[in-house]
């Protein structure tokens, strides 16, 4: 007989379902765990694998052996979801989602990833099939609340300021109109409007302070040259840097 | 490769000008530096990905034999720092830190590399004059001088908002040239 998880275990399985991957230090990040949360995190990560809740697979495969853990197809099921998010990660998603994590739960403040169902009902004017769901609410500085869409860079061999015009494009291809289906023109309307008024960021994920600094000011150089320059905040992750380059096997 | 021990010229805020003959000695000095035999050097650069990580405002093209000498110089320049002057040389931006401002701003030059304050201010600018001459001298000093400050000024770009407005000061920057 299989063993049900308790209130605390299905929050557990819901925070990886929500990040599609966890580890012990950003299990332990959420504050699902008081005081030692580290050591918690990684005895109910161990037990939820023995009981087949959790399965692991490595974090960067033919080099240093780290483990990460997914759902198991059982707690898909459990959760009510396809049994596509108990797939280990292909190497890009796996290295996206370790950096949106470890942003979102290591980080101070802690930010919560907003799951396709969080972002259907709360942005139901602004949801479309086909879109990729991973944003989350960002208090600026200021104090202001904004719907932020998480893009982590992965520093590829193309132009680094790509990065920019990606983001860019990303904005033209769900505003303008004419590149959007009759049915949705609606939402895209709603969410150019969201645009305007300055409720929208992207947050860029990026390994190093120097990518920080110059993403930064290749954005003022464009706002100073009247070019156009879409809503960006970056923060620099360091885990992201082995992540991308892991060391070798000792 | 050339032993560079210290600075052909250093120019600080608040000295006098460098004079024509000053500065046709200097350019001499350069040039016959080149005079003595020279061999091959194998030299390591950064990929593309590199370049990407970094953020760096440059390509990772194969570069020509001139500009690989001079870079391979100026390294021995960055390495001097890090031995003699490691404060500075924790602050040390390169030009590939930077936007083209040439391309950006009439008349504004992209000097090798800057020393630069917590506040984003350059204390100093570090160039290696490989084979200049004394008019492309004389404009570098201009430009050290307080006429890239005018420059962007003269583009509007005066807001100490900006970030490269504010790495110049009107009374000028001190700068070495190697």
């Amino acid at each position: 007989m299989v063993k049900q998880p308790s209130e605390e275990d299905r929050v557990v399985l819901e925070h990886v379902f929500r990040y599609r991957l966890t580890l012990p230090q950003i299990l332990a990040g959420t504050g699902i765990f008081s005081g030692e949360g580290d050591h918690q995190a990684q005895e109910t990560l161990e037990r939820l694998g023995c009981d087949g809740w959790l399965s692991s697979a490595e974090l960067y495969p033919g080099h240093r052996p780290e483990q990460y853990y997914h759902l198991s197809e059982r707690a898909a099921k459990f959760l009510g979801q396809d049994a596509i998010v108990a797939q280990p990660l292909k190497h890009d998603s796996r290295v996206e989602c370790f950096a949106i994590a470890t942003f979102c739960c290591c980080g101070k403040p802690f930010r919560e990833l907003m799951t396709k169902e969080e972002f259907k009902s709360t942005f139901a004017k602004l949801w479309y099939p086909g879109q990729p769901i991973r944003h989350y609410l960002d208090k600026g500085d200021d104090g202001t609340v904004r719907l932020a869409f998480l893009k982590v860079d992965t520093a590829g061999t193309g132009r680094w300021d790509r990065l920019i015009d990606s983001c860019s494009h990303f904005l033209r291809q769900r505003t303008d109109e004419s590149r959007i289906a009759k049915e949705h023109r609606p939402h895209a309307r709603e969410f150019a409007r969201f645009v305007e008024r300055d409720q929208f960021r992207f947050t860029v994920l990026t390994a190093l302070p120097e990518k920080k600094r110059a993403i930064e000011l290749e954005l003022a150089r464009r706002t100073l040259s009247r070019e156009p320059v879409p809503p960006i905040t970056v923060h620099v992750v360091p885990e992201l840097f082995e992540a991308i380059f892991p060391a070798p096997q000792m | 490769m050339l032993e560079l021990t210290r600075p052909l010229y250093a120019w600080n805020v608040g000295d006098r000008p460098p004079s024509d003959q000053r500065l046709q000695s200097i350019a001499a000095a350069s040039r016959a530096r080149w005079n003595l035999p020279h061999r091959p050097v194998e030299v390591f650069t950064v990929t593309k990905r590199t370049v990407s990580l970094f953020g760096a405002f440059v390509d990772a093209r194969r570069i020509k034999q001139c500009e690989a000498t001079h870079d391979l110089h100026f390294t021995e320049v960055y390495l001097r720092y890090r031995h003699q002057s490691p404060k500075l040389a924790a602050n040390w931006l390169g030009e590939a830190a930077f936007p083209k401002l040439g391309l950006e701003v009439l008349h504004m030059k992209d000097p090798d590399a800057f020393v630069i304050s917590r506040q984003g201010k350059a204390q100093r600018i570090i160039e290696f004059a490989g084979a200049y001459e004394a008019d492309h001298l004389q404009a570098f000093h201009e430009h050290c001088a307080g006429g890239a400050a005018a420059h962007l000024s003269a583009r509007g770009w005066t807001d100490s908002d900006n970030p490269f407005a504010r790495l110049y000061s009107t009374a000028g920057t001190s700068y070495e040239l190697w």
